[in-house]
């Protein structure tokens, strides 16, 4: 079954990708930390500090190619010289302060990876040594006054533990797909979706306690600067998206943009030919825009719910059967039938007049809403009120009207009230 | 200081995950294991329904399923099996919470027997880890794989013959108290046994059939001891499917079948025994007590069962059917007994070159009859 073959090939494949990603992440926040805190320790300008940091992204995506595609020695020592002499010049025209540190740190990279082509495994796997570099830069900071630098470490520091639990979760399920690679029907999606679901819901749960921690114990100085930069990013995602969406929809303020003015007759310059346009245009875009948000909040909360409610198909990949459980079964409350103040029939007005007859007897104040007709009628008009004759007429009514209303005539309104004005005399 | 309650904080909510995980995956975990089917006859198809519960909040990323049975049923996608001494089989799942997922395997089974499934292993591994967690739930399914009847021209000529022979053994005489059924007239019936409401309903005449006064009947006493060292257990089984065969030719021809082995039933040791019976339900469950047969108990003596049967009291209208492969002194001389206490007795000998060829007593008609290998495998 070819088929299946290679969709397990392919999950093992994935998997080691999924590795290799954390891998390059691993290689990449190493070195961008390292620029970062080269850049603050020298007071690079902004510019600089994004070149180097584009620079170290270069380096990290080279070192991964060279691990996977170069084998053979000579290709391999040839390939290290040449990302020597590219990182070294590269820094060097970005700026002369720094170049040297930029090369003994690609030394670093190119003896890590000759030690990895030495042992045949691959480098740059996340451990545990790598949290003692955001502690190094800590301290850097601490005896350099910087508060960037500090902030720089707690930042690496959460990054790592991430991308390092994230490759324990990684290993862990390469060890499954590894022993399910010779199987048939294994829900490969079902268990990558399960597992990537965990593993945020984890990470992100570790991520948020790392930023209460920052924000209890830094004080003024981290209090604000990673939340708001994590806020910032996610209001800037957010921005973007809301932006492109009104890129379709262009302001009437524009004077004639693609939407409703292109080839429209123009009045002199500053004076448009349609002034209430500006205003339905202004109403059109909230509109819209609005009913873009419900619409993706709809979609999410849809999406959701088919996902996890789903669960009459079957499974495409293995063909099971799927059904949720339900371990309590909701208890129906039972719905009391209530009467609406907009109800004048008959039934509705005898239990309108029980209901006054009854709280202008005696013992009201010891009804409860539990008691029956008769057991109101004994509570509230004291025992023995029930056997009289109008009290017996009272109830015999208030029933068909309780229970029975369809039954229920104006005359049987006149005799109830009747028999409560006979009761009061 | 912050870079020390940071990787203290991740570690404390990895130890609170890590327990969450190894005090809840058990809670509201069921594995049930059953087939389809609760008998099937050799080489047809079964459906193992695999049902996996998990009943809380928390999911399960990976779920591992494994249990052993008999390499006698053959899972057709054998990539999920091993076969060393039992068949190995291991499923993977993955559970959201609230969910139960039904798998359904296709069996086939190769080989008459009882199968069980009486446990499944459970394996959730770590998250973050290569520790796993392991818990073991008890099954109940059950298979009964009935003998195939064998269609081979010796098998149904010699069972034809036998049976025939019993029916040509009934009384001419007709018990008037029972009743049979209704047939048309033919010229020759009495008026006495005309059924005029049958008749005026079908607007032709109709006529009862009576039943006989005595019914013939049919007593297997099936061999099972393996009459030489490294019998193949292929030819006991040969054994099983000529008795199984017999049977249902005679219950087909409405004579009550019977049957005895020496053969021990694998659910309480005990040598097996049928009553007689002439009903489709009765070939089912003289079917399921064969299929409970297990080769691997010793069997009681056969000797002793012969003579068992003939202190018995026997009717004169019982034809007594031995099938045995084995010829020993004991036996032979049982068997003489038997039949001269009974009238005479049939004997089918499934023939192995290995075993030694004796003398048969007079009384005794005796058969030979080959039942190759390749008899059972043109059946699956």
């Amino acid at each position: 079954m070819p088929q299946r073959e290679a969709s397990s090939d392919d999950q093992i494949v994935r998997e080691r990708m999924g590795l290799r990603v954390i891998r390059i992440l691993t290689d990449l926040l190493v070195l961008e930390l390292f620029s970062a805190a080269l850049g603050l320790v020298f007071d690079l300008p902004a510019g600089s500090l994004v070149l180097c940091g584009l620079l170290m992204v270069c380096l990290a995506l080279l070192s991964d190619q060279l691990q996977h595609r170069v084998k053979n020695i000579g290709p391999y020592t040839a390939w290290c010289t040449g990302l020597f002499f590219f990182v070294t010049i590269c820094a060097g025209l970005i700026s002369p302060l720094v170049w040297k540190f930029f090369g003994f740190a690609c030394l670093l990279q190119i003896a890590a990876l000759y030690r990895g082509r030495a042992m045949e495994h691959y480098v740059f796997i996340p451990s545990i040594v790598h949290l003692l570099f955001p502690v190094c830069i800590y301290f850097l900071g601490v005896f350099t006054e910087g508060a960037g630098l500090k902030a720089l470490a707690v930042g690496g520091e959460i990054l790592f533990i991430l991308l390092y639990l994230a490759w324990l979760n990684q290993k862990s399920l390469e060890r499954t797909y590894v022993g399910a690679s010779e199987r048939t029907r294994v829900p490969y999606r079902k268990i990558g979706a399960l597992n990537g679901g965990l593993l945020a819901v984890y990470l992100g749960l570790a991520g948020l306690i790392c930023l209460v921690l920052t924000a209890i114990y830094s004080g003024d100085e981290l209090l604000m600067a990673l939340p708001l930069a994590a806020f910032r990013l996610a209001a800037l995602v957010l921005y973007g998206i809301v932006r492109l969406f009104a890129l379709l929809f262009p302001s009437a303020g524009d004077g004639g943009g693609t939407g409703g003015g292109e080839g429209g007759p123009m009045m002199p310059e500053g004076e448009p030919l349609f002034p209430w346009m500006h205003l339905v245009w202004f109403v059109l875009e909230r509109v819209f825009g609005i009913l873009f948000l419900l619409l993706l909040a709809y979609s999410c909360y849809r999406a959701l719910y088919d996902f996890y409610y789903d669960f009459r198909a079957a499974d495409p990949e293995t063909g099971d059967t799927r059904k949720r459980t339900q371990t309590r079964e909701k208890l129906q409350r039972i719905k009391r039938p209530r009467l609406s103040v907009l109800d004048f029939s008959p039934a509705a007005r005898i239990r309108r007049e029980y209901r006054r007859f009854l709280l202008k007897q005696p013992g009201r104040e010891e009804i409860e809403k539990s008691h029956t007709p008769a057991q109101l009628e004994e509570v509230a008009g004291g025992p023995g009120a029930a056997g009289r004759e109008n009290w017996k007429t009272i109830h015999r009514i208030y029933e068909k009207a309780r229970y029975g209303p369809g039954q229920v005539t104006a005359r049987d309104l006149a005799l109830m009230r009747e028999a409560i004005r006979k009761d009061q005399e | 200081m912050i870079l020390v309650w940071i990787p203290v904080s991740i570690l404390i909510l990895y130890v609170l995950m890590k327990l969450i995980y190894k005090r809840l995956w058990k809670k509201g975990l069921g594995v049930t294991l059953a087939f389809e089917e609760r008998d099937v006859s050799e080489g047809d198809r079964a459906a193992l329904v695999e049902t996996v519960v998990n009943d809380k909040l928390l999911p399960l990323p990976v779920l591992k399923i494994s249990f052993k049975m008999d390499r006698g049923l053959v899972i057709d996608e054998d990539r999920n099996v091993s076969v060393s001494d039992m068949t190995n089989v291991v499923e993977y799942f993955g559970l959201f919470s609230h969910e139960q997922v039904t798998r359904r395997q296709s069996v086939r089974a190769l080989k008459r027997g009882c199968y069980q499934i009486l446990s499944a292993d459970c394996v959730l591994p770590d998250f973050f880890s290569e520790e796993t967690r392991h818990t073991e739930l008890a099954q109940e399914a059950a298979l009964l794989v009935l003998p195939s009847v064998l269609h081979t021209r010796e098998t149904t000529d010699l069972s034809r013959r036998i049976v025939g022979e019993i029916l040509s053994r009934r009384r001419l005489y007709q018990d008037v108290f029972s009743f049979r059924g209704i047939r048309e007239y033919v010229p020759g019936d009495p008026l006495s046994v005309v059924n005029w409401k049958a008749s005026a309903a079908a607007g032709t005449y109709m006529v009862n059939l009576r039943d006989y006064t005595s019914g013939q009947a049919l007593r297997i006493l099936l061999n099972l001891e393996a009459p030489a060292i490294r019998y193949p257990d292929d030819l006991l089984e040969n054994g099983i499917r000529l008795a199984y065969t017999l049977a249902g030719e005679g219950i087909r021809a409405g004579i009550p079948v019977s049957l005895r082995t020496n053969g021990r039933d694998l659910t309480n040791g005990q040598a097996l025994s049928v009553s007689a019976g002439s009903s489709d339900r009765h070939l089912g469950a003289l079917g399921r007590s064969l299929a409970r047969i297990s080769l691997a108990l010793e069997p009681a003596s056969f000797a002793r069962l012969l003579e068992e049967e003939r202190q018995q009291p026997i009717s004169d209208q019982t034809t007594f059917c031995m099938i045995s492969s084995g010829q020993s002194d004991a036996l032979i001389r049982e068997a003489a007994a038997l039949s001269e206490r009974c009238g005479g007795l049939v004997w089918i000998c499934p023939l192995d070159p290995e075993v030694e060829r004796k003398p048969i007593p007079p009384g005794i008609t005796f058969t030979g009859i080959e039942l190759s290998h390749a008899a059972k495998g043109s059946l699956l």
